[in-house]
């Protein structure tokens, strides 16, 4: 009986092999490239809203503080989404007949909420309470990017949770002072590094503000805050 | 199942026992008990053939890695247009309201998540409950989003609209307007003011019109027996927090009194021991049945329902006249007498007119009216008669319209009314009568109505009702009817004005006219927020004389006598399609999904029946079929009957469960009944409850079986000391007994890794103290913990393969023998959250972890379902999604949830996580507050009023921290569980005052406390007080039996 197999197929068996540990690693490679990538993780990606709501206009523009329409947002774990009425007490006034804010002015008239796209969207098992971030020096620049530089809003992080723990695990590289949360275009100025420079601290860059500012808000150094059930119940 | 209390025994089993298959200690049990779970239960629910088995195998492979390559899809997010003012959207708010009970009002704080009630819990300004909860006001919430909920009006079946009633109601009304006779109104008790006053106004404006009230729990007997000895229309209600020692004769007062939420609470104030404590209260129960208050009695005496009244007599006797009386009794009255007007005789509304005069009279000779009994008129108003008085009118054709309000008589009404076919019978004559229900479910008694209209549930609606103390509770609703339902207020102001009114309008006008003063708008807005009206109302309305009902005197028979009881799970029946209730094991019998004739151990020996067998009991022309099932402490001969079960109209969840009860119930015997014949039938029924399930092994580690033989009996061998109980005076003589029963350390906790005390040293470190001395075992943290942690209900069958997903468990442990329990204990098993946690090291994808403040973590997410941690958790506190338990799809659930809790996903594991979501939001808050202080005080004036900030701020958070309850422990009404911090350094206020403790703290020193297993080193930070019984010297040892 013949062989089955002739001598040049020694060769295809071994390239055989080397494709199978390269396949294995080109699909692990892949998947974890695509997971983390914007189609999985909507990262950057414009989401189609009933009215083009331009946070560019609003906040660059016209100057209008954060708070102005996400009212919660130092107060509860939700940072709020304006309600009609807050449209409407410019908008019955400005801009009453534009065609884009048909939406808006329907919704008052009709007493229907406006349906928005949601953006940020988390997984229902993680819990992100907008109020202690916040009060803690949290600047809402580090996880919404520059919100005034976004004529139609995106996602500016992964939110994905090796991104939150960058932040849980070293939180001085991200700390702000308080009063500054809002602030779209916070530098760490001379006056800032004289504010916050004490008998333990000297500041001088981000790593030393964060520091002094970790002991100035409580912020846990001992790991607490990669606690799983710091966000996850 | 083997419950061979007659059988050879192999070695007397663990001191204290669970259930009928541990005292026995079979093989069977051994391996039961030695298992994570029952036989059975972690198999797939249909064998899986070869075939299957791969195709699963293959699909499985297939499919796992597609599971990470969900799209998240894209949700929309929905903003008010006007946003109330009050609301901070993603925070709770808190409204007072009530909730009734066979028309008897207790205090609720409803918690509303963007509008939804999502919490029920007690009233902490209200004096009936003082903030604590019972089990049917944790689960209401589940009755508000029933599916099954009636949701539109029907005529005949037939779907119709309100409109349509009153176009038909308003012409009927008018041809009665000269003297209103032939109308008939049919309601359970009713303390309600508004409509005590409208159904006032109704008969003045039909001065024919007649009002009846049908109560399955009527308490018409105390009223009946207190008026025979006084002449005076009243009814008592009980001080326990000044009586010493108390008689309780059949009377449930921790579960079936209106006020037992309050009682429960004064009785364990009065018997908790603390180092120091010299002194407790004394419970004496004698009762007809096993109930949770005599779980609580230092001595307790079964007795068959026939005896009570001669017992009563002879009672009295010996009060009068000491010298002459015998026995326990004596001892007993001596007691009784030697506290005079610190004692306490009381009786349940069960027990016939005889036994409350004489009990009148001996607490009359004990001075202990106007001290610890307190008589006031009826908190209920009088109606015309009964149902019998309603159904003679009936007949007669003295009623041609018919308005049945709430009550359900044709499932409650005494078998021989034969109300159901009567009311049959009087719809059918469409052209003569009009019959029209009210009510929250399509049942039975709607079905035989013409009309049946849609009821508000109490969170939809606004009207007031009286406490057990004449504490008027105001009720607003917390969310929009959810159907196009109408209240009972609102009906009747229908029947009085012709116009559906709001019932805003209809209590706002009631009440204002009351206080007549001008400050009316203040003080109803702060009656709404305290939830208790603080205006001025008239004095309760008059009792008018009702005619006494003579009611039968059960004589002694040979045969089984009957006691029939409200379920203590789903009441008089009108809890029967509340799954949250038909799950929750009963309290002593631990059974679910279902009633049974509960025996004694000698009754089943002598019937041959074993739990489940069938008996077929009659009761004169009365008979039922229905399973047994043993209770030790039950009275020999008797027959206990829980009432409820068995409705064919209750809904999805409550139809065909059970077996009827009230089909042996008649007029002349609504209690008892004293003749009964039982026998055993051919066949048994599927009964399953949980006393068997996650059983701890009392039987030692280790233990070689050559020890067992070797010391037979012996108490060291099957006793690890999980219920610690000692008498009074033995704590007296040696506060520290409790902690001897620790073995002298045979292992000692070794550890490689220091670093955590130096972190439980800088956080908080929570902990938790549950006093078996206050737990009666009413169920109600359980139900606090399934509604604050989004629990599923898993369903009769998964029970029974011990599937059921209740965090918190109530161990009910029996003492002696299952003849003669002489004492039964309680104790909620929760996660322990083991400092040393054996699930964690089993854990093989780190989804069960230790955090810094001590918690063992459970995260859901993370979790693949090996059900390591399970099998390696010695307290066997943990419990597994086997199959989609959490409802996904039906929508009026899914706004029941708690929004701060994951729903969980099948194949995930979950446990007690000491409400982690409560003590993060408390958490946040303080922190939040101290860096807003902070910074106020930086900018300060100077050092001391920066330092008086800091103090502020301060004694702020340290409220904060005081107020941080687990679910559990918001319920219990007898605050037997205590949570909190247990770090000193880490209290806010420790910094001002460095002896601050935590209440948690503080009880972890006492000498009573001591955690389960201690032996196995796992450091729980749930650790227990030891039961401390009170018994009189002079009853000793004798035992009374019946």
């Amino acid at each position: 009986m013949a062989q089955v197999f002739r001598p040049s197929m020694n060769a295809v068996a071994k390239g055989c092999i080397i494709a199978l540990v390269v396949g294995v690693c080109a699909i692990i490679t892949v998947g974890s490239l695509l997971d983390r990538s914007p189609y999985v993780t909507n990262q950057g990606v414009i989401r189609d809203q009933p009215v083009p709501f331009s946070h560019e206009h609003h906040v660059h523009d016209l100057g209008l503080d954060c708070r102005y329409c996400h009212t919660s947002v130092t107060d509860s774990n939700f940072a709020g989404l304006p309600p009609t009425k807050t449209c409407m007490t410019c908008h019955s006034r400005i801009w009453s007949d534009a065609a884009i804010l048909e939406p808006v002015r329907r919704s008052w008239s009709d007493e229907m909420p406006i349906k928005w796209t949601r953006v940020h969207n988390l997984p229902d098992f993680v819990y992100f309470p907008h109020d202690i971030h916040v009060n803690k020096g949290i600047g809402c620049v580090t996880c919404h990017g520059r919100v005034d530089q976004m004529p139609l809003m995106y996602q500016h992080a992964t939110l994905q949770m090796s991104w939150c723990l960058e932040c849980h695990r070293s939180p001085q590289e991200y700390l702000r002072p308080r009063d500054q949360v809002f602030n779209m275009n916070f530098v760490i100025d001379d006056k800032v590094k004289e504010r916050f420079s004490d008998a333990g601290h000297r500041v001088t860059d981000q790593d030393s503000l964060g520091r002094a500012l970790i002991d100035l808000y409580h912020v846990p150094k001992d790991g607490r805050i990669t606690n799983c059930y710091t966000c996850h119940r | 199942m083997e419950t061979s209390s007659s059988q050879s025994r192999p070695q007397r089993s663990a001191h204290y026992w669970k259930s009928l298959e541990q005292w026995s200690n079979t093989p069977e049990f051994r391996r039961l008990v030695q298992d994570e779970f029952p036989p059975g239960a972690t198999d797939p629910d249909d064998g899986p053939t070869r075939r299957t088995f791969l195709k699963t195998l293959a699909a499985s492979m297939a499919l796992a890695s597609l599971t990470g390559c969900k799209r998240k899809i894209s949700e929309t997010i929905v903003p008010y247009v006007r946003q109330p003012a009050e609301m901070t959207p993603g925070r709770p708010l808190y409204f007072a309201t009530s909730m009734t009970l066979s028309g008897y009002a207790q205090g609720v704080i409803a918690t509303s998540r963007e509008g939804r009630p999502i919490k029920l819990d007690g009233n902490p300004d209200h004096p009936a409950n003082l903030g604590s909860s019972d089990a049917f006001l944790q689960a209401t919430l589940l009755d508000l989003y029933d599916p099954d909920r009636s949701q539109t009006v029907t005529r005949a079946g037939v779907i119709s609209d309100w409109d349509t009633f009153v176009g038909v109601i308003r012409p009927r009304l008018a041809g009665k307007a000269k003297d209103g006779s032939g109308l008939a109104i049919l309601t359970e008790t009713v303390t309600s003011p508004t409509l005590l006053s409208q159904i006032r106004n109704l008969k003045s404006k039909f001065p024919g019109a007649v009002w009846f009230t049908h109560d399955p729990m009527s308490r018409r007997n105390i009223r009946d027996g207190l008026r025979d000895a006084t002449g005076r229309e009243i009814l008592p209600r009980f001080d326990f927090s000044k009586a010493a020692v108390i008689l309780s004769l059949d009377c449930d007062f921790l579960f079936d009194e209106p006020g037992h939420s309050r009682y429960a609470r004064d009785f364990l104030d009065g018997r908790r021991i603390r180092a120091g404590t010299e002194r407790m209260n004394r419970l004496y129960v004698v009762e007809s049945t096993h109930t949770i208050t005599g779980t609580m009695a230092d001595h307790r005496w079964p007795m068959r329902p026939s005896q009570f009244a001669a017992t009563a007599a002879t009672l009295l006797e010996a009060v009068s006249n000491p010298s002459a009386a015998q026995g326990w009794i004596k001892a007993v009255a001596d007691d009784l007498l030697a506290n005079k007007q610190r004692s306490l005789v009381l009786a349940g509304a069960n027990q016939p007119p005889a036994v409350h005069a004489a009990v009148h009279h001996i607490n009359d000779v004990l001075g202990n009216i106007d001290k610890t009994v307190l008589y006031s008129a009826p908190v209920e108003g009088d109606p015309d008669g009964s149902l019998a008085d309603l159904m003679g009118k009936m007949n007669s054709g003295g009623v041609d319209t018919l308005f049945i309000v709430g009550t359900n008589p044709c499932y409650t009404a005494h078998v021989d009314l034969s109300f159901d076919s009567a009311l049959e019978a009087f719809s059918k004559q469409i052209d003569k009568n009009l019959t029209v229900r009210l009510g929250l479910y399509d049942d039975e008694t709607s079905f035989k109505c013409q009309w049946h209209l849609p009821q508000t549930h109490f969170l939809e609606e606004w009207s007031d009702a009286r406490a057990y103390d004449g504490t008027i509770s105001t009720v607003q609703p917390l969310i929009a009817p959810l159907y196009a339902s109408r209240s009972a207020v609102e009906l009747m102001d229908l029947l009085l004005t012709g116009y559906l009114r709001p019932g805003q309008e209809i209590l706002r006008e009631f009440w204002a006219e009351q206080h007549g003063q001008p400050d009316f708008e203040s003080i109803w807005r702060r009656s709404l927020e305290k939830g208790i009206w603080l205006g001025k109302s008239s004095a309760a309305p008059p009792a008018t004389q009702v005619s006494p009902r003579t009611s039968a005197k059960p004589a002694a028979t040979g045969a089984f006598e009957l006691v029939f009881r409200a379920d203590p799970c789903i009441w008089d029946g009108v809890y029967c399609n509340n799954a949250f209730l038909q799950e929750l094991a009963k309290p002593l019998t631990k059974l679910t999904w279902d009633n049974a004739a509960l025996i004694s151990a000698n009754s089943a020996k002598k019937l041959g029946a074993s739990n489940g067998d069938m008996l077929q009991i009659t009761a004169g022309d009365q008979s039922l079929q229905i399973p047994a099932w043993i209770l030790p402490g039950v009275p020999d001969d008797t027959v206990t009957l829980h009432l409820g079960y068995g409705r064919w109209r209750a809904g999805s969840v409550g139809t065909g469960v059970g077996f009827n009860v009230y089909k042996l119930r008649t007029s002349e015997h609504p209690w008892f009944f004293p003749g009964a014949e039982v026998r055993r039938i051919e066949g048994t029924y599927f009964l399953v409850a949980t006393h068997t399930h996650q059983t701890i092994d009392q039987r030692r580690e280790g233990l070689l079986d050559s020890d067992v033989i070797q010391h037979p009996g012996e108490d060291k061998i099957d006793n690890r000391n999980l219920v610690r109980v000692g008498t009074l005076r033995q704590f007296v003589d040696d506060p520290q007994f409790v902690k001897k029963l620790d073995e002298p350390e045979k292992r000692h906790h070794l550890t490689l890794y220091a670093g955590y005390d130096a972190i439980y040293k800088n956080n908080f470190a929570w902990g938790m103290s549950i006093d078996m001395q206050s737990c009666i075992g009413c169920n109600a943290c359980i139900l606090a913990c399934q509604t604050e942690n989004n629990i599923p209900v898993v369903g009769k069958e998964q029970v029974s393969l011990g599937r059921e997903m209740h965090w918190i468990r109530v161990d009910t442990y029996y003492e002696g023998d299952p003849e003669s329990p002489t004492a039964t204990f309680h104790q909620p098993v929760p996660c322990q959250q083991c400092e040393n946690a054996p699930c964690e090291l089993v854990c093989p994808v780190g989804a069960t972890v230790h955090d810094n403040e001590g918690l063992n973590e459970m995260v859901f997410n993370r979790c693949v379902g090996t059900r390591y941690c399970s099998n390696n958790c010695p307290y066997k506190v943990r419990r597994f999604n086997f199959l989609q338990y959490a409802d996904r799809t039906t929508e009026t659930l899914k706004l029941m949830r708690n929004p701060e809790v994951t729903v969980r996903s099948r194949g995930v594991m979950e446990k007690c996580s000491y409400c982690i979501q409560r003590i993060v939001a408390t958490r946040i808050d303080m922190e939040i507050l101290q860096v807003r202080m902070d910074e106020q005080a930086r900018s300060a004036t100077g050092p001391d009023q920066a330092a008086a900030i800091q103090k502020q701020s301060a004694e702020l958070r340290q409220k904060m921290l005081d107020n941080l309850q687990t679910a559990c422990q918001q319920a219990c009404p007898t605050q037997a569980i205590v949570f909190g911090n247990l770090n000193a350094s880490h209290d806010p206020i420790h910094e001002i005052s460095p002896q601050h403790l935590s209440e948690v703290a503080q009880l972890k020193r006492q000498p009573l406390n001591y955690s389960l297993l201690p032996d196995l080193t796992t450091q729980p930070r749930t650790t227990y007080l030891a039961r401390i019984q009170n018994p009189s010297p002079a009853v000793g040892e004798e035992k009374f039996r019946t």
